[in-house]
């Protein structure tokens, strides 16, 4: 049962994000995806196999559970995110934006752990929380790295 | 987290390799756009740490890179090693001007040289094959990674083409874009 809600959580945001209006190019949604994607695998594998402050499953589809979150719910609901952040210019439409992610992004956490799919040992969703909104201001930066980088190649031309 | 187990062999050569890659790297003449150098650059990143944190640990755990199953920092300047090798894979695509009747012996070349690079990794105790893995496995990794790599690099120039853009960009030659 925990496999198929994390298997519909992933189709679901990997469809949302397919049909919604973008208004990042391929290559900034790209490149913001796979910096997301590091530090999201590097981040889980620091806190529960190196410093052990989550316990993560031994069966092999809840670990896969966690898988699809740490490898595609966690970057494509940041990207998401940052496509409705750039939509509007108002800083409480993008303020607003990030607080749904952290939300949506703490509960998916905390729904691994109601699930059995991950235990918490010392760390709590508040930690979460910060991580979540530190990871979408980073998602943030990624975009205007790859953004200013866009520029000067399209101005050249 | 150590910055690594002991001083050798493998962490020569991966202070050799880095060196050896980034000269390249910044010597060879500049044939893509920036943007596409720096996507290319953190796809070659993403994908070894990919592989490395889903198949080479956690449950599944069929290599060991370095000294431990650990995370030392030298596993970091490990994946900083594939970023150039996502790069030049790129580069010589767009040099070589690969298309159709190509693209089969282009992907194939690259897999052959990345599974002799994998072996030279092992000679040099950079990678560590465990839990019944073995070279045959790593053809298929080679294959989709690459196959993926060349038609994502075919999707962004069309789609530059498209939009009409970039085209110059993407497909320059003058080599300081």
């Amino acid at each position: 049962m925990t496999f198929s809600i994390f298997f519909f959580l992933t189709w679901l945001v990997i469809s949302i994000f397919a049909v919604m209006q973008k208004k990042l190019s391929l290559v900034e949604n790209t490149f913001v995806f796979l910096v997301i994607l590091v530090v999201s695998i590097n981040f889980s594998w620091i806190i529960a196999d190196e410093l052990k402050l989550i316990t993560l499953p031994k069966e092999k589809l809840p670990y896969t559970a966690y898988l699809m979150n740490r490898s595609i719910i966690i970057p494509v609901l940041v990207l998401i995110q940052l496509n409705i952040c750039m939509a509007r210019d108002a800083f409480f439409w993008k303020a607003g934006s990030i607080l749904t992610a952290v939300l949506l992004l703490t509960g998916i956490n905390y729904l691994m752990t109601a699930l059995n799919i991950s235990s918490y040992t010392n760390w709590n969703p508040g930690f979460d929380a910060i991580y979540f909104l530190l990871l979408n201001l980073t998602a943030l930066i990624a975009y205007s790295i790859i953004d200013r980088a866009s520029e000067k190649a399209v101005n050249h031309t | 987290m150590k910055l690594w187990e002991t001083f050798d062999k493998n962490e020569i050569y991966i202070l050799v390799m880095l060196v050896v890659v980034f000269v390249a790297f910044f010597m060879f003449p500049k044939k893509l756009p920036r943007h596409i150098t720096l996507l290319f650059l953190v796809w070659g990143f993403t994908t070894s740490t990919f592989y490395d944190f889903t198949i080479g640990g956690g449950l599944m755990d069929f290599y060991k890179v370095n000294d431990s199953n650990k995370y030392e920092l030298i596993d970091l300047l490990t994946y900083f090693l594939f970023a150039p090798f996502s790069y030049f894979f790129v580069y010589f695509y767009h040099r070589f001007r690969i298309d159709r009747k190509t693209f089969i012996f282009y992907v194939l070349g690259w897999s052959i040289l990345g599974l002799l690079m994998e072996q030279l990794s092992r000679f040099m105790d950079m990678i560590h094959y465990q839990s019944g893995y073995s070279m045959k496995y790593s053809i298929a990794v080679f294959l989709v990674t690459q196959t993926t790599t060349a038609l994502f690099y075919e999707w962004i120039t069309r789609q530059q083409r498209r939009t009409g853009v970039s085209d110059d960009v993407v497909k320059s030659d003058n080599g300081s874009v």
